[in-house]
């Protein structure tokens, strides 16, 4: 064979071979589907959001945890969990509500009426905005069961300040911001008397003693903290309170709430009522209106109210009377769509958009038209405390029928486009508001809440993702019992192609309510603690043990993988308070710190130091150990806290 | 560099045997204390070969920081390079695309790998004050104690290799 022959025969070789490789990996891969009945569409949705080790998302959410009274943070694409932060509710792990004195006083904060809450229902994040877009500094989160607001710092990831409403019994329309943070908002939800009396539940009570109430909680940004003196609530009449939106841009100095139960109505239903007997349910009586109330509110001019003393005290919580923001234009309602539960305003804050819930279609109404009645004070009628009403027909854009059960609306980076969670129908639908158009609709899991776009209820929007937050996943995840998980799925919303499942995510926590999508390059979280910043901040070479009569204080060190002193002796009846500082700088170098019996413990963050006080009220031997596995001798990390 | 990783596991497990033998038999500290120190000299030994092969991809070869015959000085030079005129503290307070330009001027390649390798020189610093120790106590023929530190600075020497290690598979991108 010539040479020439021989090269020729070769590369047929290397053809034939690298040909053959190409096909048994292009055949691997439909094995593998085959295998698990995968179609390519899954294959598709895949490699749309794996990702693979060491490479980060570009979206982080913030989702409210439901009844664990925590907030939830996970990553799009991914859907990767990566953190429960403790809000309302002790949390082990981080050591919030274990002796560690921040994370006890925070949960004190929360404490009402003297009563410690250790539970919340958490509903609606909201992240801290300028100019209405995500800054990525705080977030904010409500209490819907015992009415508070917790602030959120961004920095660390830790709560930071709660703050109980003194007159309001429950709360939903909340966390909302303003769009340069100015306020938190926090709508009342289930009318009460302010006062913390009896009021017997009649009609002529409930009509004129109950209250609904919106509270205006001042955001002072230099602190990061809620200002409770520069804060101030607007009485609000007994209508059930409902989903709230701040206005933006052209609406800027407005906040629009929905309200569920304009009828009053007070219930009664069944066997065993001890006043109302053989009435309809709650749910019959509160829909007999073929209209409720949305409530528009000038925040501005209440402000403005607020600042001139125009308010009473009632338990220490400024209120504006429902007669002076009538007085000064600043209060009127607005007809919608019975029993309502979205309430959305466009990024460019001229409509809003409502979802009638037990009607099929979604109202956009234009604020330039209702700012126009409003300024020439056009209103078709008053409500029974007094309040303008304006004629719904004359500040309508369009109505659009969607489906069963149109609930939460989010935008879209592609103007006029939006998305509607569809409860009845189990259904996202497209539509353009602008046009009034319905678009098409995606059949989703089952029990559609809210739904949430990538900064979606910002002045801009992303688009590129949707979730859908569905509640108690019965068909998706392998049966744990009678108590499923929730759903959060994703949808691949880019433009001009039909929307596309991506993935499913089991929330085995509580039920997610509303969450919001951030770009994660705009966080910029602390990655270690400065050691020096801390009060007690201890130094190496300088740990020791005082005592002042009955008083003990201990001051620690810890680093891998030794506490500094490692056993200390005390007796029965002293009081305890242990500074510890974790000395270490690499990022991953946490140190937990349990003490036996006390039902103490604490995560220790490298260059953090932290406090636990304390009574030695049980005598005997109580090794403390670090709980977090720092090295290889990380068992070695122990000491003993003899009380004798 | 899998080599060093293997000299490593091998040198720690020696190490641990050594102590579960040590407790069954009469103790001679005298020779455990020799024996340590030969551990403690190896794993130096392996520390410097990590930083040798890490510093050059830590620190541009321009500021001519790392250098094979001075392991030790590389180290600390890569430490005074990192900070600046700052203290390590000072790179908490700035954002990440500004810690990226500042490490940038500083001349530093990988700003991950930079700060674990920061963490494993600072334990390296830290088992020279424990080796002190035990060499004075082995000057009076306290041959326990001078055990005890030995062994106390091994511990500081296997958390710098842990961490040196760390440091390597990033800037390997492993």
């Amino acid at each position: 064979m010539s040479k020439r022959a021989t090269l020729k025969t070769f590369l047929s070789l290397i053809t034939v071979l690298s040909l053959f490789s190409t096909t048994l990996f292009a055949e691997s891969l439909k094995s593998i589907a085959k295998r698990r009945g995968l179609s390519d569409k899954d294959l598709i949705a895949a490699a749309k959001t794996y990702t693979p080790t060491g490479k980060k998302d570009e979206y982080l959410v913030f989702s409210s945890g439901g009844q664990s009274g925590h907030l939830i943070v996970y990553g799009v694409p991914s859907m990767r969990l990566l953190k429960y932060i403790a809000v309302f509710t002790p949390e082990p792990w981080q050591g919030y509500g274990y002796g560690e004195i921040e994370g006890m006083h925070r949960l004190k904060e929360g404490e009402i009426r003297g009563r410690k809450i250790t539970w919340g229902d958490t509903h609606h994040p909201a992240l801290s905005e300028t100019k209405g877009d995500y800054n990525g500094d705080y977030v904010f989160i409500n209490d819907k069961a015992n009415p508070r607001v917790a602030v959120i710092d961004l920095n660390t990831f830790e709560t930071v300040q709660i703050v109980k409403n003194p007159i309001f019994k429950s709360e939903h329309g909340s966390a909302v911001v303003t769009p340069n943070t100015e306020y938190v908002l926090e709508g009342a939800q289930y009318p009460a008397p302010y006062e913390n009396k009896y009021v017997a539940l009649t009609q002529e009570n409930f009509n004129k003693v109950y209250r609904g109430g919106m509270t205006y909680w001042k955001f002072d940004k230099k602190k990061g903290r809620i200002d409770l003196k520069r804060s101030f609530t607007v009485e609000l009449p007994p209508y059930m309170q409902d989903i709230t939106d701040a206005g933006k841009s052209i609406s800027y100095g407005w906040s629009f709430t929905n309200s569920v139960n304009t009828e009053r109505y007070i219930g009664g239903y069944g066997n065993g009522n001890t006043k109302l007997k053989n009435r309809l349910a709650n749910e019959a009586g509160m829909s007999e209106k073929d209209t409720d109330y949305m409530h528009i509110i000038n925040w501005k001019k209440a402000e403005e109210l607020f600042k001139k003393g125009k308010f009473k005290k009632t338990n220490g919580m400024p209120v504006i009377s429902m007669k002076d923001m009538v007085a000064a234009n600043a209060l009127v309602l607005l007809p919608e769509s019975k029993s309502p539960h979205g309430c959305s305003v466009s990024p460019d804050g001229r409509y809003i958009i409502v979802a009638g819930k037990l009607d099929t279609h979604a109202t956009v109404f234009d604020f330039k038209k209702i700012k126009a009645l409003i300024d020439a004070k056009n209103y078709a009628s008053k409500d029974a405390y007094g309040i303008p009403v304006l004629d719904m027909k004359k500040t309508i854009h369009k109505q659009v029928q969607l489906g069963l059960g149109p609930l939460h609306t989010q935008f879209d980076k592609e103007k006029g486009i939006v998305y509607t969670s569809l409860y009845v129908d189990s259904s996202v639908a497209r539509w353009n508001y602008l046009e009034g158009k319905l678009i098409e609709k995606l059949p989703i899991h089952y029990n559609i809440g809210h739904l949430i776009t990538a900064e979606g209820d910002t002045v801009n929007p992303d688009g590129k993702y949707l979730i859908a937050l569905n509640k108690l996943a019965i068909d998706r995840f392998n049966q744990v019992g009678p108590l499923h998980p929730q759903n959060h799925q994703l949808i691949d919303i880019t433009a001009k192609k039909p929307m596309q499942l991506l993935y499913d995510m089991p929330l085995p926590l509580g039920e997610p309510h509303y969450a919001q999508m951030i770009k994660a390059d705009k966080l910029h979280p602390k990655i270690r603690y400065k050691k020096k910043s801390f009060k007690h901040y201890v130094r190496p070479g300088q740990e020791k043990v005082e005592r002042s009569g009955k008083s003990v204080t201990i001051h620690s060190t810890a680093i891998r993988s030794h506490y500094s002193p490692e056993v200390i002796e005390v007796r029965k009846g002293d009081q305890i308070t242990w500074h510890i500082t974790n000395v270490e700088r690499a990022q991953d170098q946490v140190h937990g710190f349990g003490l036996d019996t006390y039902n103490i413990h604490g995560s220790i963050e490298p260059g953090e130091t932290v406090t636990f006080e304390f009574v030695a009220d049980k005598r005997g031997v109580f090794p403390f150990y670090c709980t977090e596995f720092c090295s290889a001798l990380h068992l070695e990390m122990t000491g003993y806290f003899l009380v004798k | 560099m899998k080599i060093l990783k293997t000299i490593i596991f091998v040198l720690l497990m020696s190490a641990y045997s050594t102590l579960g033998w040590a407790n069954t038999e009469k103790i001679d500290y005298k020779a455990k204390y020799v024996e340590k120190q030969k551990v403690n000299n190896d794993t130096i030994g392996i520390i410097a070969g990590v930083i040798n092969y890490v510093c050059p991809k830590l620190v541009s070869k321009s500021t001519k920081i790392c250098k094979v015959k001075d392991p030790v000085g590389s180290a600390v030079g890569f430490q005074k390079q990192l900070l600046g005129k700052g203290d390590i503290d000072d790179l908490d307070d700035i954002s990440d695309k500004e810690l990226k330009a500042a490490l940038k001027k500083r001349k530093i390649l990988h700003k991950e790998g930079a700060m674990q390798f920061y963490d494993a020189v600072e334990q390296f610093k830290m088992h020279y004050p424990e080796r002190k120790l035990a060499t004075d106590f082995a000057a009076k023929k306290k041959w326990r104690q001078a055990f005890q530190h030995e062994e106390m600075a091994w511990q500081f020497l296997v958390k710098c290799a842990s961490r040196g290690i760390f440091a390597k598979k990033m800037v390997d991108g492993e």
